[in-house]
């Protein structure tokens, strides 16, 4: 499931004795023809992804509010971003955002999926577990800004049904302004990102699990393992391609995200829920400073493709490590 | 008899099949109170996700009277179906529906012909650097949408598909078959090749090869 594996499929058996020819599977056809399948994908491609983006780094040379022409200024968006406190907030939320749906979702995920499977489905019959699974999974199957508004009418302050269950059982003190105070709303919304995203890693980690042949369990049960160590030893190793995609994919949308804090709190109260994709929306449409959001827009690029690499590049090692033993 | 040679739990003394199921069915059996306790947390996990849901559900039959009156914890004192029947004639649910079925049907349908075209010169054709060509599509799913935002909405403002569905539909192929080039390559680039050798000694050409064989193969019947 890697982009290496695309590369990394069999190659074509060398044409004995001589250098390996570059071959098609067709035989006789050569793959410099085969570029003309390409045109329509690279066409539009070129339209929608590169164009925009080569004119998205060009703008952030620029100081452009959207109806004089761009004018050129060099670095100074650049300058400016490295010294906005704004854009480093935004970035260390994207922090959080990370922890709400990556770190808690995977872990959980796991073990919750290793349950799943391991425990419930064995001793109380596989109806069981995969029924659950799809109470897990319900919430991936609303659209993100739909899960948010449900979520928003849960905890507003008056009359949300949050503060309404925290009076009835004798809490009421706890009660807050869940989304309108810059305390708790961050924590807020990093509950919210858990519950939407808890169940993406317990489906594809129980598809996964599948593979597991049950004779490792039951060799290392008779060897005196405990669950934990079985977890450890026999789980996570074996379904390791599955944990790399769920993280990687998973990162790659909580660097992303938009839809939440766009219905929820608008980046509020203050920057205390900003992310970068919304303060790039904020300027780019609200200050209609184009120049400065294509900045910012820019640099979370920047960190995506960054982080992407660094995952696939460390992926093939681990799996390259893991051939060679 | 075949009937008791094959009945696990009779010839449990041999053989790893027989002693597996019936350790198998043995732990089926026995359950206890940590398994119970462990049931008992998923399923309030369960609950926890599930609540929203049933939230939304209940208060969707109350009157505005009845949840000024009780709140949203309560059940609807009577089923109320105003409010459905208001939305739906306010925002012309019909028509809101009739275009996410259009568009995604459209893209569906395109999505998948790119990715196909893609993937049959990536993964059989073995375009030279084609690891570097998918990263290149992938990159329509790494980017973060406001780097398109400002560009799209200018380019498609000028070529005057600014408001309509097609400009939609184009940046969601795009989008959509960057996945799916990535899937397919990976699946063509382990097609086998003696069904290509036979399908191209029998003259057929590649166009011919790519919707007769590979695209029939490659479609789950």
């Amino acid at each position: 499931m890697t982009t290496a594996s695309v590369a990394d499929a069999p190659v074509d058996a060398p044409a004995a004795g001589n250098k390996p020819v570059r071959q098609s599977l067709i035989p006789g056809s050569n793959p410099k023809t085969f570029w003309i399948y390409l045109i329509p994908g690279l066409a539009l491609l070129t339209l929608i992804i590169v164009v925009p983006l080569v004119w998205n780094i060009y703008l952030t040379f620029t100081d452009y509010r959207g109806i004089k022409p761009p004018e050129w200024v060099g670095l100074e968006n650049w300058v400016k971003l490295a010294g906005d406190t704004t854009f480093w907030t935004s970035f260390s939320n994207s922090i959080a955002m990370i922890v709400a749906m990556v770190v808690v979702p995977t872990l959980l995920g796991l073990v919750l999926a290793a349950m799943l499977f391991d425990l419930i489905g064995k001793k109380f019959g596989g109806k069981i577990a995969s029924f659950l699974r799809a109470t897990y999974y319900l919430p991936q199957i609303l659209p993100g800004v739909v899960a948010a508004i449900v979520i928003g009418w849960i905890l507003r302050p008056q009359n949300g049904a949050l503060n309404q269950v925290l009076e009835g059982i004798g809490l009421g003190g706890l009660a807050q302004n869940w989304l309108g105070d810059p305390d708790t709303a961050l924590p807020s919304i990093m509950v919210i990102m858990i519950w939407v995203q808890l169940g993406y890693p317990i489906v594809i980690f129980m598809a996964a699990l599948q593979r597991v042949d049950p004779e490792l369990y039951e060799a290392a049960e008779l060897d005196g393992a405990n669950w934990i160590q079985r977890f450890r030893a026999i789980t996570v190793s074996i379904i390791r391609p599955e944990i790399f995609v769920v993280t990687l994919t998973c990162t790659i949308a909580a660097l992303k995200v938009f839809g939440p804090i766009y219905t929820l709190t608008g980046g509020g109260p203050g920057t205390s829920t900003i992310v970068p994709a919304y303060y790039a929306y904020s300027e780019f449409f609200q200050s209609q400073q184009v120049g400065y959001g294509a900045t910012i827009a820019t640099a979370l690029t920047i960190v995506i493709a960054a982080v992407s690499v660094v995952f696939l590049l460390a992926q093939t090692r681990l799996e390259r490590q893991e051939e060679e033993r | 008899m075949t009937s008791t040679i094959l009945d696990p739990a009779t010839t449990a003394v041999t053989g790893p099949p027989a002693r597996q199921s019936r350790k198998r069915r043995s732990s089926t059996t026995r359950k206890t109170f940590g398994d119970w306790m462990i049931l008992l947390v998923a399923v309030l996990i369960g609950l926890l996700i599930a609540v929203p849901f049933f939230l939304i559900l209940i208060n969707s039959f109350k009157s505005p009277a009845d949840y000024n009156a009780a709140g949203p914890l309560t059940l609807p004192t009577d089923l109320y179906f105003d409010g459905m029947i208001n939305f739906w004639e306010r925002v012309n649910f019909p028509e809101k529906l009739w275009n996410s079925f259009f568009i995604s049907s459209v893209v569906a349908i395109l999505a998948v012909v790119i990715s196909l075209l893609n993937a049959f010169a990536l993964g059989i054709g073995r375009v030279r650097g084609r690891t570097w060509i998918v990263l290149l599509i992938l990159l329509a799913n790494m980017l973060p949408q406001e780097v398109l935002l400002y560009p799209l909405y200018f380019m498609f403002k000028t070529v005057g598909l600014y408001d309509n569905q097609w400009a939609v539909i184009i940046i969601f192929v795009v989008i959509q078959s960057a996945f799916g080039t990535y899937l397919l390559a990976s699946v063509l680039g382990t097609f086998p090749k003696e069904i290509l050798e036979a399908a191209s000694l029998d003259g057929a050409s590649r166009w011919t090869i790519l919707y007769r064989v590979v695209y029939p193969i490659t479609n789950p019947p």
